[in-house]
C-alpha cells in the first residue's frame, strides 16, 4: 500500500505545500502572532512600570513578566481561532482544492494508492503544524528574552513545551478533520462551512449539558470533559493539568477523521 | 487475457441507470499507436479514466501488459486526460520535477528530454500560469513523457494546439513510438490525425466498441477503399500514370488542385513509389479521411448495441 518511493512523495507534497500562498502565509501568522505578543507584554510590563496603564486589575499587580510568560501567551494567542482556522483553510486547499482544481488528477495516475497520497499530505501538513508552532515559540520568546531578559526561573519551561507539544495533537485532530471534511464536500468553501457547523454543535453540544449540569442532572458534568471543543485545548493541559479524556477524545477524533477520509477517498471517482 | 500493451475487457461504467461505458472490450498491441475514436459522450473519457483507475469500474477486468494490479499498472503508464492541469503558481520544470517524484521514476535528464521533445526548454522556468492552452496541451504530454512509461494514455492531445503544434505533436508521437518502442493510446475526434496517425483504430459509440482493428482491414472489411490526395508539378502525366498503376484508381479533384486517389491492395508509400517510377513527381501527399469518415459514420450510426 505504501510505496517505495513514499519519502518522494512526501517531499512532493512539501514542496508544493511551501511554496503556497496559503502555506506562507500561515508560516508568517505564527511568526507574527509571537511578535505581537511579546510587543504586547513589553507594552503592559511598560506601562504598569510607569504608572500608564491602571484599573482595578493592574493595582498591585504582581504579574512577573518574562519570557517564559510571553510564550505561554503567545501559546494562547497562536491557539485562538486564527492558526487552527488558518490550518483548516491549508487543508481545505491542498486536498479539497486540489480536488475541484483536478489537480489531484495528476497524482491519482501515477503509481500509488490513495492511501500514500493522503498519507503524504497529512505529513506535509503536519510538517506546517509543527514548524508554526516553532516560529510561534522561537519568536516570541527570542523577543521575551531581548525585552526582560533571562528568566528568573527556567521551572516552568519544560512544561510550556509540553503544552506546545500537545498543540501538535490539536493541530493533527483539526487536519484529519479538515480532510474528511474535504472528502465529504468536495471545496474549500464547504471545508469552512461544515466547521462551523460542527464548532457550532460542539458549542450548543457544551451548553446543553452545563445546562442539564446546573439543573442537577447527575453525570452532565461528567460529560463535558469528552466533548471535541473541550478536547482540542487538550494543550491548556500544561497549567490546568493534563486529562487523559482530552487525550483520548483528541487522538480517537484523529484517528477516526483519518480512516473516514481514507475510506471515502478509496472508493471516490477523481475527475 | 495475454500480455498485450493493455487489454480491457467488458468494462461497466454507469452512473444511475446509464451505462455510459457498457461493456467496452479492446486490444492495444505493444508497439501500437492506437487512436480510440468516437462522438461526443460516446464513452472515450469514461473509458480512459476507468482504464487508469481514476474512477471505479461497476464491472470488467484491465491488464497493462499482464498486470492486473492498479497501482502497479500506473508505473508503466504516462496519461493525459482532458485538459491538463498543473500547479500554476509554479514553473514548467518545477511541475515535471514533481511529476517525477510522484512516479518516483525519472530524474533532471528525463525532464530535460521530455521539455526539449516538446519545444519547451526555452521557457520551462516561466510559471506556469504564464502559458498559453497550446504550451500547457504540450507540457501536459512532457508530464505524462517523465517517469519512462511504456504506455503512453493521451486523452485528446492536440486539443488547443494550432495546425504546427498538431503536426510536432503528431511527429513526435510517431517518432515516440519508432524510437522508443512506445505504445500510445489516444482518444481524438480528429479522423485526419487518427488515420494519419494511427496504425490501429478502435470506435467507440454509447459505451460499446463497435469496430476495431488496423485502418486499412477496417476500410476492407467494409468494402470501403482507402483515399490520398495528391499534389503533382505535371498533373497531365499523374492523371496518365495513375491510368496505369494498378490498385489506384482518381476519382476526382480535392482542396487546392490535388487529385483524389482510391487505392486498393496499395498503400500512399506504394502509390508514391510507383508514380515516382512513372516519372511523375509528387508534392503532396494527404491521406483523405473519406473512407475512415464512411467506417466512422457506420460505425457510430448503424452498429450500435448499447442504449446510452
Amino acid at each position: 500500500m505504501i510505496p517505495v518511493h513514499f519519502p518522494n512523495v512526501v517531499y512532493a507534497e512539501l514542496l508544493k505545500l511551501y511554496t503556497r500562498s496559503a502555506g506562507l502565509m500561515t508560516l508568517a501568522v505564527s511568526g507574527l502572532v509571537g511578535m505581537v505578543v511579546a510587543a504586547v507584554a513589553a507594552w503592559l510590563e511598560y506601562g504598569i512600570r510607569t504608572g500608564m496603564v491602571q484599573g482595578p486589575g493592574v493595582q498591585g499587580d504582581t504579574t512577573q513578566f518574562s519570557a517564559i510568560l510571553v510564550g505561554d501567551w503567545a501559546l494562547y494567542g497562536r491557539n485562538f481561532f486564527v492558526l487552527p482556522l488558518m490550518l483548516l483553510l491549508v487543508t481545505a486547499t491542498v486536498v479539497a482544492g486540489e480536488y475541484t482544481d483536478r489537480t489531484l488528477r495528476e497524482v491519482a495516475v501515477r503509481p500509488l494508492s490513495r492511501l500514500s497520497i493522503l498519507l503524504a499530505k497529512l505529513l506535509a501538513l503536519l510538517s506546517l503544524s509543527a514548524l508554526s508552532l516553532f516560529f510561534t515559540f522561537g519568536i516570541a520568546f527570542g523577543a521575551g528574552l531581548a525585552a526582560f531578559g533571562l528568566p528568573a526561573s527556567w521551572e516552568l519551561l519544560p512544561a510550556l513545551l509540553a503544552g506546545y507539544a500537545a498543540s501538535l495533537l490539536s493541530d493533527l485532530a483539526i487536519i484529519c478533520l479538515g480532510m474528511l471534511a474535504s472528502m465529504l464536500m468536495g471545496g474549500v468553501g464547504g471545508v469552512l462551512i461544515s466547521a462551523a457547523f460542527l464548532l457550532g454543535a460542539d458549542l450548543a453540544l457544551r451548553g446543553f449539558l452545563t445546562a442539564l449540569n446546573f439543573f442537577g442532572v447527575s453525570g452532565a458534568s461528567g460529560l463535558l470533559p469528552w466533548t471535541l471543543g473541550h478536547a482540542l485545548d487538550v494543550w491548556l493541559g500544561w497549567k490546568d493539568g493534563w486529562e487523559p479524556q482530552r487525550f483520548i477524545v483528541v487522538v480517537g477524533v484523529a484517528i477516526g477523521a483519518f480512516s473516514l477520509a481514507q475510506l471515502r477517498f478509496s472508493r471516490m471517482d477523481v475527475p | 487475457m495475454g500480455t498485450h500493451a493493455l487489454e480491457v475487457k467488458g468494462l461497466v461504467r454507469r452512473y444511475g441507470a446509464r451505462a455510459a461505458v457498457g461493456g467496452l472490450d479492446l486490444v492495444v498491441e505493444e508497439g501500437d499507436l492506437y487512436g480510440f475514436l468516437g462522438p461526443n459522450g460516446a464513452g472515450k473519457t469514461t473509458a480512459i479514466r476507468c482504464i487508469l483507475g481514476l474512477i471505479r469500474r461497476d464491472a470488467g477486468e484491465v491488464q497493462v501488459f499482464g498486470e492486473r494490479d492498479p497501482v502497479a499498472q500506473r508505473a508503466t503508464v504516462g496519461a493525459m486526460v482532458e485538459t491538463p492541469r498543473f500547479y500554476d503558481w509554479m514553473s514548467g520544470r518545477e511541475n515535471l520535477r514533481l511529476a517525477t517524484l510522484y512516479a518516483g521514476r525519472g530524474g533532471e535528464p528525463d525532464i530535460d528530454a521530455a521539455l526539449h521533445a516538446v519545444g519547451l526548454t526555452e521557457r520551462q522556468r516561466d510559471k506556469v500560469r504564464g502559458y498559453s492552452l497550446g504550451m500547457r496541451q504540450r507540457l501536459g504530454i512532457a508530464r505524462a513523457l517523465v517517469g519512462k512509461p511504456r504506455l503512453l494514455v493521451l486523452d485528446e492531445p492536440t486539443n488547443g494546439l494550432d495546425p504546427r503544434g498538431m503536426k510536432e505533436v503528431r511527429d513526435l508521437l510517431r517518432e515516440l513510438c519508432r524510437r522508443e518502442r512506445l505504445t500510445v493510446f489516444l482518444s481524438s475526434h480528429l479522423l485526419s490525425e487518427v488515420q494519419s496517425l494511427c496504425n490501429r483504430v478502435g470506435i467507440i459509440d454509447r459505451g460499446l466498441l463497435t469496430a476495431e482493428g488496423e485502418v486499412n482491414a477496417l476500410l476492407a472489411a467494409r468494402g470501403l477503399k482507402t483515399r490520398v490526395e495528391i499534389g503533382v508539378t505535371d498533373r497531365r502525366a499523374a492523371v496518365e500514370a495513375l491510368g496505369r498503376v494498378p490498385g489506384a484508381t482518381l476519382i476526382g479533384d480535392g482542396e487546392g488542385g490535388r487529385l483524389v486517389v482510391e487505392l486498393d491492395r496499395l498503400d500512399a508509400a506504394g502509390l508514391n513509389r510507383l508514380l515516382v517510377q512513372a516519372g511523375v513527381d509528387l508534392h503532396t501527399l494527404v491521406p483523405g479521411t473519406g473512407s475512415l469518415e464512411d467506417v466512422y459514420l457506420q460505425a457510430t450510426s448503424q452498429e450500435a448495441g448499447v442504449s446510452g
